[in-house]
């Protein structure tokens, strides 16, 4: 089973039934999958900050929602995390692609890897970084069970290679060039 | 602000069985007009939006927006919302919300309307976590 089928899986199994997505290469392979499932709802925005307003809306209704997005599309979404999601106590689980870590072979994300995780801190947003070692579905299960338990945001940085089979490691990652840190873990 | 309309499509989405509708100003749509194309993609049948339409940010002051003509009609049809109808008489907007819930697509309905400088907006009453509450359904 792939990574991105393990993600599904603890999406599922929490009980989220819409996703919300703007997707980048690594987002749009995951969505892929969740297209697959017939118990997720996608739902294909234009922008970050309406994919939020859509799962907080999901929520409200009774649902589950959930937010795949880019971390550049995270940075877009201050003004709707602070005017709604934590002005009105609301929980709202996010995956979002950490393009421009060590991990990313495409240079041009690495100014959004370097400040992702420190502004995640100082937005004072819980998140975690997905281990791809250990099971991502219960990783998955756990963000949304935690977002919905604090009415708060959680989010969870994948990379590309989370996203591969466990047995292919990160050469399977269609991202990876012969020198890439993909290629080579 | 910018809000009200995907948070309304989300409901919409997860609830089939009510009609939802939002409420929105032209102020906010315009910072994120690009929520016409994302309902127009996903089809609710049953959210309809409700579009004031004064030219200002009342809520926030009374700022003027930027002093375009906006024909919002057309901006909603160009981005692929068939279902759209402007309202210039009050006594026409309950047969038009009738008729847009009637319609089973997402629909707009656009109120021009008068801004008054002079007009006092009160302070909101409710706390955050009450309005919330009230919300969820």
């Amino acid at each position: 089973m792939t990574g991105a089928a393990r993600i599904v899986a603890g999406l599922e199994s929490a009980g989220v039934t819409l996703a919300a997505s703007v997707p980048d290469t690594w987002i749009g392979r995951l969505m892929a999958e969740v297209r697959r499932s017939p118990r997720i709802r996608t739902v294909d925005v234009a922008r970050e900050e309406e994919a939020v307003a859509v799962a907080c809306g999901a929520n409200l209704a009774g649902g589950r929602g959930a937010v795949l997005i880019q971390n550049a599309g995270l940075l877009n979404c201050g003004g709707i995390l602070g005017g709604l999601v934590a002005l009105y106590r609301l929980p709202c689980f996010f995956i979002v692609s950490l393009r421009g870590d060590a991990r990313d072979p495409i240079y041009y994300h690495e100014p959004k890897g370097k400040v992702t995780e420190a502004t995640l801190r100082a937005w004072g947003l819980t998140y975690a970084l997905a281990d791809k070692a250990g099971d991502l579905a219960v990783q998955v299960q756990t963000g949304v069970e935690a977002a919905a338990a604090s009415r708060a945001p959680y989010v969870l940085l994948i990379s590309g290679g989370d996203l591969a089979s466990m047995r292919d490691g990160y050469r399977t990652c269609r991202c990876a060039r012969p020198s890439s840190p993909c290629a080579t873990r | 602000m910018s809000a009200a309309i995907p948070l309304a499509l989300g409901i919409a989405l997860t609830r089939p069985d009510r009609h939802v509708v939002a409420l929105e100003g032209d102020g906010s749509l315009l910072m994120s007009p690009n929520v016409l194309a994302t309902v127009a993609a996903a089809r609710p049948a049953n959210l309809t939006t409700i579009l004031w339409v004064n030219g200002h940010y009342e809520s926030s002051g009374g700022q003027a927006l930027p002093a375009a003509p906006v024909d919002w009609p057309a901006l909603a049809r160009a981005a692929g919302i068939a279902r759209v109808e402007t309202v210039t008489e009050p006594g026409a907007l309950a047969g038009a919300l009738d008729a847009a819930r009637a319609a089973r697509e997402p629909a707009l309905l656009v109120l021009p309307i008068a801004f008054d400088p002079a007009e006092e907006i009160p302070p909101y009453s409710e706390r955050p976590e009450e309005i919330t509450a009230r919300f969820q359904l």
